[in-house]
């Protein structure tokens, strides 16, 4: 199931709901839905049962009472009219699409009917008619679905299977090969031969329609019985023979005729008020007799004339005597119930005769005219008679002025009908009439030797049928053909469908036909009020009196029916889409139903249908002004006639209107699904039309194709304001009790339950806003009441939920102990404390052991910067030599032993020594290193370190006036002329400004040899200097001031060097050992407290 | 004067009693300095107390007898003499820097404190430059077949350390901070040769530390086992 909108231009879908097309923006028709007034879920509008619970959507309108039926505007009473088409928007008629037979006249397979005919005594071998009307009744309970009904189907598959049925090999009747004037000349003929031979009609008469073919069938007793049907009938193709073989084949009564005369069809008749009998009733039975008239095939011979007739002139007798002589003159072939009504409502229906000749068909109506054997009162009406009836109107009526208005065809068949019994019928009478029908007449048939008598009977009530309302004949004919015969080619599926569909009007009852018929206007409720009613509806059918009491029609619907109203659904028809059509052939589809199953015998259902198709039929002839052009152009025109013949178009499209009133199949499908509808108790035809808002003349069956149909083409084809009223229709029941009762307006009478609660019973509101409204809806007492227990959701927690609360109570305890982390904190740090108390402990004894244990391993290294230092020494030996001593106290360890080793060199060298310092403390370690060797001079503190320096660099460069400026520095005596004559400088310190301002402010500048004594911290920033140059060597710690010891004393003069050094390496041994250790060790153990983690 | 022998030797004990209580309390504040290995405590704290403050007393003890004393002197003896008149300037500068102590005229000492720093720098500019990168990167030194051109090397290793100090870059699409590859790779490298440096000075350090202990500890150890035994 899909809600998907379609658009209409590029048939996209789009998502429900939406207002414009997705892909080319153009406007969607509103997303409506129906709303379920049981689950109130949300239907298609195309639907007419929920998808849900299968509640019926589309509201069925109760039994309409005479009180309180709906008024229908007034010209919109036709059931057939439907909604959606204007009479303008009919560019979908393409003539491509009729059948081909119907377009050019010519059938490429002929079906000649072979099989026989099943006796009544035997349902279960029904004709396949009869079986076709059946699946069509199925399918009709069975809503087609519109999606199936495809446009590859507007073919010839178009016409009702009945007509075309290729598939069936032995069809009853097969489709007509070629459908011309010629085709009526030869039922004519074949009456002919019937009447003359009394045999069973051979129905391979392609020409020959089913309903036709059907009264052909009648037997002698009324009933269809296999007599009727002989076992010899021939199986051949070929047309002519079959022509000639139904011209001996012997025709029947069907059995709902015989029973109509069996049960003594109540309704008398007389001569005085035979105009009015005509009206209602009369007009079915008028209409049912047709088929027997227009198509002469059926036998009227007295020996073998039905039962029926033979009854129906029994009773005919012991009718009033106020029958005209043509009425006993054709008694033999005369049955009953065509002239008993006539006899018995003959006075109640006097003051109604113009009523009912307005709504009879006129040919029908003809014969009750002609039986009363008064003349037509209306000489302007006969205008539109045929001119071969007119002979008979001027025999019977002695109008020939007015039969000279009737269409020829028309007049020419009576005078056939005549001139083949032998009665009065001159062949001169038939100048007018059409070349086929005079090739047919003068043609020599087998036929022709049946007896005349028989014929004469038939043929006389033929035309006196025809010609006793001859004026009506042409409207009900020229409705039907203006359809057909101006446009044949523009004929649209629809129609075909259509006529199916008015087949169904008729449904078989084979077992008790007459009572079926008595039903159908006496007992059967839905009978009356549901087909008749609408069916008086369409085209204002008028039913006689006592009819229309039986089936309760008020006044005002026969006022109603005016005669310019009585064909809009036939316009609304011809406007129809050709997939109304579709809708139409699926009706055919057989399709078995238990509905069916249980039904009424078939054939009195079809004789009643088709009596309502009579009334129906000749309901419509109301509008004699809307005779087709085509009808009187075939008066006495032979080249017309020749014209038809040739271009096959208004020859073919007689048997199609004979299609669309082809009782048998349509009155079947109408039947069933009013029958269908009935046990559902869901209302009659009338209930259902009356649904739809506006359409109330859209008959049931095209209403149901129309709602069920959910091909959106067709639905979008559908005006808005129909969609909006369907949207309308879904107004749930309870929002509709909410409108106040003068809000409530008639157009939502459609909407009517079916059991409808009278306002009366409803409470009133006494309080609150609606106070004083009946059937407000209560507020659900489960929205004010309390829930229960077993309403509340139990509460759970999942696996997954109760493991994070685990984590997060894990992860809450883990927090909640800082006095364990504290004290482990505390062990790590007196741990980490008391190991470096031990490495402390370690390291002091490492020194100790190597100030104390002899030096046995360690090595003075052969060190050349040691010897260069000594090269500088005695470079500067007897000249002065500046000793900077950069050092503090705590540096005294390591450059103390340099500055004595150096002191005591330049003592020996004989370099008067000059001391200062930058350092405050260097001044007094000067003092305590100079006081060693008892030389040189101290030349104090030097502040301002680098500026300081500079400043010396400037007076060692020879400039005096920097000298003066150098705070305490001798400017004059001996330490002056020492200081100008200085030849080495030698820098002691662990200090790296010191350092670098010594090279960059006094020795770069001076040039001056710059010997530097560092400790071992102060080795990697000399060494650059030394590497450039600048330096005239370096002594770095206490291993090298040994090597210098070394090789400036031939032996050391300095035991404690060694010691130093000694303990230096235990010490250096130690910490090689403590960092094997802790990289081992952590190593090891860093691993294992990951893995604790 | 004539000192007599008994003379010399109550001297001497005297010294050696000095000597001996130098040792003691030097021993003293060894042990203190040393109980650092135990944690940040008040003995190690009253023993640098004790380091920095006879220090910094010697040091301006040092400072008035060396420089300030000398300065006044020659302006003493010759106060006329331009050339002395010219000490007043530093003097002046000097008490300026006094003012530092006092916050409300403190910026009076800012002149004396930027000449200084002034003509600092630009003395330290200068030694770098002529003292040390100068002769640094024109040394060539033929003897050393491995790096005959070892002022380029140490040019070329010394930008690299420059550069590791050199932080600026752009700001990429993400929002990161990125570096030109070429400045990436020389900043790797300077900060290689640094760690290297640092490692060195640092073993340089601890040998001069445990150079500096030996000798304490073999002084305690010669003096008290000598003055022991």
């Amino acid at each position: 199931m899909s809600h998907e909108i379609t658009c209409r231009e590029c048939n996209a879908s789009n998502p429900p709901g939406s207002k414009f097309c997705s892909n080319c923006g153009e406007k969607l028709p509103p997303s409506t839905h129906m709303i379920c007034p049981n689950c109130e879920a949300a239907n298609p509008h195309d639907r007419i049962f929920c998808d849900n619970c299968g509640t019926r959507l589309v509201k069925d309108a109760t039994v309409p009472l005479e009180g309180d039926k709906p008024e229908k505007p007034a010209g919109r009473g036709s059931a057939f009219s439907l909604p959606a088409r204007r009479p303008g928007e009919t560019g979908e008629l393409d003539p491509s699409l009729l059948p081909e037979w119907l377009r050019t006249g010519e059938t490429k397979s002929h079906q000649t009917p072979s099989k026989e005919l099943e006796t009544p005594e035997e349902p279960e071998d029904l004709p396949d008619w009869l079986q076709k009307s059946i699946d069509d009744t199925k399918d009709l309970v069975q809503p087609a679905k519109l999606e199936d009904l495809t446009s590859d189907k507007k073919g010839t598959d178009d016409l009702p299977d009945w007509l075309v049925d290729d598939s069936d090999s032995n069809p009853i009747i097969a489709t007509p090969e070629e459908i011309s004037t010629e085709m009526y000349l030869d039922l004519v003929n074949q009456d002919e031969g019937n009447i003359s031979e009394d045999t069973p009609i051979d129905l391979t008469g392609a020409n020959l329609p089913d309903w036709l073919s059907e009264a052909s069938q009648i037997s002698d007793t009324g009933k269809l019985t296999s007599d009727a049907f002989p076992e010899d009938e021939p199986e051949e193709d070929d047309a002519e023979g079959n022509a000639e073989e139904a011209q001996e084949s012997e025709t029947g009564v069907p059995e709902w005729l015989a029973a109509i005369t069996d049960d003594g069809f109540n309704l008398d008749s007389s001569e005085g008020n035979q105009a009015s009998d005509i009206s209602g009733l009369t007009e079915l039975l008028s209409m049912a007799d047709e088929p027997e008239e227009s198509k002469p095939e059926q036998t009227s011979d007295d020996e073998g004339f039905t039962d029926w007739l033979s009854d129906a002139f029994a009773e005919d007798t012991a009718a009033p005597a106020q029958q005209s002589d043509a009425l006993a003159e054709s008694s033999g072939g005369l049955t009953d119930w065509l002239s008993d009504p006539f006899s018995s409502e003959e006075e109640k229906l006097d003051e109604q005769a113009q009523i009912s000749e307005d709504g009879l068909t006129d040919w029908l109506s003809d014969p009750f005219s002609n039986e009363k054997g008064e003349p037509v009162p209306q000489p302007e009406e006969s205008e539109g008679l045929t001119d071969w009836l007119s002979p008979t109107d001027s025999n019977e009526q002695s109008k020939p002025d007015e039969s000279s208005e009737v269409d020829d065809w028309l007049s020419e068949l009576d005078n056939i009908s005549e001139s083949e019994i032998g009665t009065t019928g001159p062949l001169e009478d038939l100048t007018d009439a059409p070349d086929w029908l005079l090739e047919e007449v003068d043609s020599p048939t087998p036929d022709e030797s049946s007896p005349p008598d028989t014929s004469a009977g038939i043929a006389d009530e033929i035309a006196q049928t025809l010609v006793g309302d001859a004026e009506q004949v042409p409207t009900d004919f020229a409705d039907l053909f203006q359809i057909e015969s101006t446009d044949s080619e523009d004929l649209p599926d629809w129609l075909a469908g259509a006529a199916s569909s008015g087949d169904s009007f008729i449904a078989e009852d084979e077992d008790d036909p007459a009572d079926a018929l008595d039903n159908l206007f006496e007992k059967e409720e839905y009978a009356a009020q549901s087909e008749l009613d609408w069916l008086m509806q369409t085209g204002g059918l008028s039913l006689p009196d006592t009819a229309e009491d039986n089936l309760d029609i008020p006044e005002e619907l026969q006022s109603e029916s005016t005669p310019s109203d009585a064909f809009d659904w036939l316009s609304d028809l011809a406007s129809l889409d050709t997939n109304t059509l579709q809708a139409s052939d699926e009706l055919d589809e057989p399709e078995e139903t238990p509905e069916l199953e249980e039904a009424p015998p078939v054939e009195s259902e079809a004789a009643n249908d088709w009596a309502d198709t009579a009334s129906f039929l000749a309901s419509e002839s109301q509008l004699q002004e809307e005779m087709p052009d085509w009808l009187p152009d075939l008066k006495s025109s032979e080249q017309q006639s020749e014209q038809i013949e040739d271009e096959s178009e208004q020859a073919e499209d007689l048997p199609s209107w004979l299609e669309n009133i082809e009782p048998s199949q349509a009155s079947e499908q109408m039947d069933s699904v009013f029958s269908a509808l009935s046990e559902e108790g869901e209302g009659s035809a009338e209930e259902i039309a009356a649904e739809q808002p506006e359409e109330d003349d859209l008959p049931e069956q095209l209403e149901e194709l129309v709602s069920e149909d959910s091909d959106d083409d067709l639905l979008n084809e559908l005006p808005e304001t129909d969609q909006e009223e369907i949207v309308a229709g879904t107004i749930p029941d309870w929002l509709q009790n909410l409108k106040p009762d003068d809000s409530k307006s008639e157009d939502l009478s459609f909407m009517d339950e079916p059991a409808p609660v009278e306002e009366e019973d409803l409470p009133v509101e006494t309080v609150g806003p609606l106070a004083g409204l009946r059937g407000v809806v209560r507020a659900e007492p489960v929205i004010g009441g309390t829930l229960t227990q077993k309403d509340m959701v139990p509460f759970g927690i999942t696996s997954e939920q109760q493991q994070q609360v685990d984590l997060l109570r894990q992860m809450v305890l883990e927090k909640s102990r800082p006095t364990a982390t504290k004290t482990s904190q505390e062990k790590s740090l007196a741990i980490s404390n008391w190991m470096r108390f031990l490495l402390a402990l370690l390291l002091l004894g490492a020194i100790i052991a190597g100030l104390i244990i002899p030096n046995t391993f360690t090595q003075v290294p052969d060190d050349f910067s040691a010897a260069e230092s000594l090269d500088a020494i005695n470079n500067a030996a007897g000249r002065p030599v500046l000793v900077a001593f950069e050092y503090s106290p705590g540096m005294a360890g390591e450059l103390t032993p340099q500055a004595n080793l150096i002191l005591q060199k330049l003592s020996q060298n004989g370099s008067p020594i000059l001391t200062i310092s930058q350092f405050t403390t260097g001044y007094s370690i000067a003092e305590t290193a100079l006081s060693s060797i008892d030389d040189g001079i101290n030349l104090g503190y030097l502040p301002g370190e680098a500026v300081g320096l500079r400043q010396l660099g400037d007076c060692l460069n020879n400039n005096p006036a920097s000298c003066t400026e150098i705070p305490g520095w001798p400017n004059s005596g001996e330490v002056k002329s020492l200081v100008d004559d200085l030849q080495l400088i030698v820098i002691l310190t662990g200090n790296r400004d010191s350092f670098v301002y010594w090279v960059e402010q006094v020795a770069q500048p001076t040039g001056i040899p710059l010997l530097a004594g560092v400790t071992q911290s102060l080795g990697p920033v000399v060494l650059p200097y030394e590497a450039s140059g600048q330096l005239a060597g370096v002594i770095e710690g206490i291993p090298e001031t040994a090597v210098f010891d070394q090789i400036a004393n031939e032996t050391p003069t300095n035991p404690q060097l060694q010691q130093q050094l000694n303990a230096q390496t235990f010490a250096q041994l130690l910490i090689v050992i403590l960092l094997l250790i802790g990289m081992i060790s952590y190593g090891f153990i860093s691993p294992m407290r990951n893995r604790e983690q | 004067m004539d000192l007599s022998p008994q003379c010399e030797t109550g001297s001497n004990n005297k010294n050696r009693m000095n000597d001996f209580l130098g040792l003691i309390v030097g021993f003293i504040l060894t042990l203190l300095v040393f109980s650092y290995l135990l944690g940040d405590n008040p003995l190690y704290r009253i023993a640098i107390h004790i380091l920095v403050g006879t220090s910094a007393a010697y040091a301006a003890v040092v400072v008035i007898q060396q420089v300030i004393l000398p300065v006044f002197g020659r302006i003493q003896e010759n106060p006329s003499d331009p050339e002395n008149l010219l000490w007043f300037v530093p003097i002046f500068l000097v008490l300026l820097l006094f003012l530092r102590g006092l916050p409300t005229i403190s910026w009076l000492g800012n002149n004396a404190l930027a000449i200084l720093v002034g003509v600092g720098a630009a003395t330290a500019l200068v030694g770098v430059i002529l003292g040390t990168l100068w002769p640094q990167l024109t040394v060539i030194e033929p003897t050393n077949a491995l790096f005959p051109g070892q002022g380029v090397l140490v040019a070329i290793l010394t930008a690299c350390t420059l550069l590791a100090f050199q932080f600026t870059g752009r700001v990429d699409q993400n929002g990161n901070w990125t570096q030109p590859t070429w400045r990436r790779t020389l900043s790797t490298i300077g900060r290689v040769l640094m760690t290297i440096t640092f490692g060195v000075l640092f073993a340089s350090a601890i040998n001069t530390s445990v150079i500096l202990l030996s000798e304490r500890l073999g002084y305690f150890l010669t003096e008290f086992l000598q003055r022991i035994l």
